[in-house]
């Protein structure tokens, strides 16, 4: 699992690569928690190279989306794998998450 | 038919070495992309259910993993040596059309592991639990 970030003017965008899975979820977990506890901007994770995520990697993106909900922040994810559209389909988490945008449109959700 | 047995520890360790073992035999007996997605996020909800739950977080009892190629499944039989426990018996969590600040976050796996298998089932043999994970190659 690889994370990495970049700043835009009110936006961070995270781009995941590799897998959530049984080894990797305490690091995704506490990238996020200090991501979000340091910084007050909008977030939006690019999952296009994302392979893989199981039920705790779930958990950390919906603890993530509260946290920001509460500081009245956005976070969007975009470039979903089929597969792991399905894990948010099957959890019913296309009410939390949209799961068709791609980073372009996820931007200019940001921005509206 | 194809089979390979591996023991794993019950802590986080023991999960990554699953993960591997998985990986090579998805290249080895050539499981598409989506039916070895769907087994993984099967196998490590099963798993983890029972290191967290069955052996309570204790890291040193085992866990034996079957898998099993068939002509038109994939099988995977997970044993362990914990408490009866039956994974079927864990109710579909009751939220997930709440909205966010009424949801529970938790309860989500065993919910998954039905979704994405053809075929889940439990059983209880000789003080082990044993679960059993199908899903066709189709």
């Amino acid at each position: 699992m690889e994370i990495t970030d970049r700043k835009t003017n009110n936006t961070i965008i995270v781009e995941l690569s590799g897998r959530i899975d049984a080894g990797s979820t305490e690091s995704t977990e506490k990238y996020f928690s200090a991501l979000i506890s340091e910084n007050d901007q909008n977030i939006i994770v690019n999952c296009e190279n994302l392979d893989y995520i199981n039920s705790s990697g779930l958990r950390i993106l919906i603890m993530s989306l509260k946290k920001q909900a509460a500081k009245e922040k956005k976070l969007l994810l975009c470039n979903l794998q089929k597969n792991i559209k399905e894990v948010f389909q099957f959890s019913g988490f296309t009410n939390l998450f949209k799961i068709e945008l791609n980073l372009e449109l996820a931007i200019k959700l940001i921005d509206s | 038919m194809k089979n390979k047995i591996i023991n794993i520890k019950s802590r986080t360790s023991g999960l990554e070495i699953m993960n591997q073992q998985l990986a090579r035999i998805v290249e080895e007996w050539n499981i598409s992309k989506d039916v070895a997605f769907a087994m993984n996020l099967a196998l490590e909800e099963i798993t983890t259910n029972i290191i967290n739950y069955g052996y309570k977080g204790l890291e040193d009892y085992d866990i034996t993993i079957r898998f099993t190629l068939e002509r038109h499944n994939l099988r995977i039989q997970i044993k362990d040596g914990a408490k009866e426990f039956n994974p079927l018996d864990i109710e579909d969590p009751d939220s997930l059309d709440k909205p966010l600040e009424e949801r529970d976050i938790g309860g989500l796996g065993i919910h998954l592991v039905k979704k994405f298998t053809d075929n889940f089932s439990y059983r209880r043999t000789n003080n082990k639990n044993i679960v059993t994970l199908t899903k066709s190659l189709e």
